[in-house]
């Protein structure tokens, strides 16, 4: 197995040796297992897909198309030759309903 | 260009309106404020919902509520924001308020986006998620 040298801050090192006392105890090797867990678990998020994403158009309820993004839905409407203004158009992810603003929103 | 005014961080961006085949500003860039209490994509003064063609489209409705506690109903609809110093371009729920006067980038259109804001030396660093 590879030998790397990395530094830590202090900070970060104590708490990492705390971390590994807790969970391993003083086992051989204890410090290279813990931190060879937490960065699989890091590079896993990393390398997380995005859930698949789309945008559909609606006439009547009724799906007439979808993309994966809008520069594709455009082109499809022109296709099929549909107004973009006679559709509605939603995401697949959904849009809440409520949000808040931050500070630079004023009340009129 | 991505930088502090004064303390504010901003992002130089255009929103284009890809099915009306329409984009703000017509050339070059907007200033937009990057505001980390916005919890939504993009938020435009009514004047530049117009101009990108926005109003032209169906809008959805929504609720959006205020640092005071009231709430303003808010319109819009999905286009595109395109940050050209990140090579970002993501589509999301653009929409308008009253009480608006410029730009606004939420932290949906953020989460694409690995942001360091250093307060200390008034430098702003952005790059595009992978």
């Amino acid at each position: 197995m590879p030998n790397l040298t990395i530094v830590l801050s202090e900070e970060t090192s104590r708490r990492l040796r705390r971390a590994v006392k807790e969970i391993h105890g003083s086992r051989k090797g204890a410090l290279s297992n813990l931190i060879e867990e937490a960065v699989n678990i890091y590079l896993d998020k990393l390398e997380e897909p995005k859930s698949p994403h789309a945008f559909r158009a609606l006439r009547e309820g009724r799906v007439i198309a979808e993309a994966k993004d809008l520069a594709e839905l455009a082109s499809k409407l022109r296709d099929l030759g549909v107004e973009p203004r006679n559709v509605r158009i939603v995401s697949t992810s959904g849009l809440r309903p409520v949000i808040e603003a931050g500070f630079r929103a004023k009340a009129i | 260009m991505i930088a502090f005014l004064d303390l504010t961080p901003t992002f130089g961006v255009a929103i284009e309106n890809p099915l009306l085949g329409k984009s703000y500003p017509s050339e070059g860039e907007v200033v937009a404020v990057v505001d980390t209490g916005y919890e939504g994509f993009v938020a435009l003064p009514r004047d530049i919902f117009h101009r990108a063609a926005f109003d032209e489209l169906q809008l959805e409705r929504r609720s959006v509520l205020l640092a005071d506690g009231s709430s303003l109903s808010s319109e819009g609809t999905y286009g595109t924001l395109v940050v050209p110093d990140v090579s970002l371009k993501a589509d999301g729920f653009i929409e308008t308020y009253g009480g608006l006067d410029e730009v606004i980038i939420g932290t949906e259109a953020l989460s694409n986006l690995r942001l360091v804001l250093d307060y200390c030396l008034r430098r702003l660093h952005a790059e595009k998620y992978p």
